[in-house]
């Protein structure tokens, strides 16, 4: 049973993952779920050079729209929700106590995009203006 | 080192073979669309897939292929590499090589917003895009521009030194020393699909080079059937290849080998001779 179900891959899952692509990082077109999870966050932390923070009005789907005709999300592009430094009180900005330096700071949510290189960011620089 | 980013073409609006009207219909037609312009309006940002190419307006003599543009670090824009300056006509940094090669950078901290770039307003989407990126162009010059450019991060691939690739592999650059009359003649654009691009090409009013019809391929029958029936020059065989389209003057004084490929081959494997006469 477990071997039907691991050769069958949904026409959804090759769109998200499609061979070459899983083939040129995984050299399997069906990778686990723990090695994928593991591959796209450290394809994430090795992007942190090439960041952009969104502004507020940019939605998930928004930018998955705009960017998705262009590069291949998850591959060359991952966008995700975090935390970013707020300039002072406000809406929707909350106050942290930072143990390090006991010091308060503002903080307020935001979307980060994250590309694989300086390239891919430039164009996405120029389509999310 | 400085990572490549875009390309620059340059063109007169004043001459009636290169008005803005038959330049901006070209760059649709291309599958290219309009996503900023600069308040100077003398230059416009055009993307199509992963391709950026800066549009600028001036009173060159002949059009074509202007500047090469990168993604300068901090300390590179600080020790002025190749000369560049902040230049508030594109809000860009622009040098030049020794050849007059026109070097751009992108500022690291660019967003369209903070600077002067709005969107067009009437811009058309393109009803194509099937071009993935510049991989490569060619460069007639002398030997002098070498150490120029490996000062910008570029390094040779072989050993004939006559092809250089940009630090973080993404343009190789193929250096000619002849009389043509364009500085950079050709650009090497990929895509997934050659054949698909060809008719969206076709159908776009833009014409293609024909080549004669290669007899012996050995990409499979179905391959050697498409090769042959959309005309491309096939190199390789069908584990390896490169599949390539001629567009001349796809813009005015600029043309462009658009080609599919499996496998790494660097442009100095180029059969050029195909595509251009004795002299290049």
């Amino acid at each position: 049973m477990q071997k039907i179900f691991n050769n069958t891959r949904s026409k959804h899952y090759t769109q998200l993952f499609p061979d070459n692509m899983m083939i040129e990082h995984f050299g399997d077109t069906q990778p686990s779920i723990s090695q994928r999870a593991n591959k796209f966050q450290d394809f994430w932390e090795s992007w942190s050079e090439n960041q952009i923070i969104l502004p507020e009005y940019m939605t998930h789907s928004g930018v998955h729209k705009i960017l998705q005709p262009h590069m291949k999300s998850l591959f060359e592009w991952q966008i995700r929700a975090g935390m970013t430094e707020a300039s002072g009180p406000g809406e929707d900005i909350t106050k942290h106590l930072f143990p390090d330096t006991h010091n308060h700071k503002y903080m307020k949510k935001a979307l980060f995009v994250r590309f694989a290189t300086t390239d891919l960011m430039a164009v996405a620089r120029i389509l999310l203006s | 080192m400085a990572d490549y980013t875009f390309l620059e073409y340059t063109y007169n609006p004043d001459c009636s073979e290169t008005t803005d009207d038959i330049i901006h219909h070209r760059l649709n037609a291309l599958g290219f669309s309009c996503k900023a312009l600069h308040d100077s309006k003398l230059h416009g940002l055009w993307t199509q897939r992963q391709i950026i190419l800066c549009v600028r307006k001036s009173d060159v003599l002949l059009p074509g292929l202007s500047g090469v543009g990168f993604n300068f670090s901090q300390s590179e824009l600080n020790s002025r590499c190749m000369g560049v300056n902040f230049d508030p006509d594109t809000d860009m940094y622009v040098g030049s090589d020794s050849q007059g090669l026109r070097i751009l950078g992108m500022p690291d901290e660019i967003s369209l917003d903070d600077y002067n770039y709005t969107k067009p307003r009437d811009s058309q989407e393109a009803k194509h895009n099937g071009m993935e990126n510049v991989t490569g162009l060619i460069y007639n010059s002398h030997d002098d521009i070498h150490d120029e450019w490996q000062d910008m991060g570029f390094k040779f691939h072989n050993s004939e030194r006559n092809s250089m690739v940009s630090s973080n592999n993404r343009l190789s650059v193929m250096l000619r020393n002849s009389i043509h009359e364009q500085r950079i003649p050709a650009i090497v654009v990929d895509t997934h699909d050659v054949f698909d691009t060809t008719v969206n090409l076709l159908c776009a009013g833009i014409d293609t080079l024909k080549v004669p019809i290669t007899e012996d391929l050995d990409f499979g029958d179905e391959m050697n059937y498409k090769i042959r029936a959309y005309n491309c020059i096939a190199i390789g065989n069908a584990n390896s290849y490169s599949i390539e389209k001629f567009v001349p003057d796809a813009l005015p004084g600029m043309d462009m080998i658009i080609r599919m490929r499996k496998r790494y081959m660097n442009l100095a494997e180029y059969p050029l001779d195909k595509f251009y006469a004795e002299d290049i």
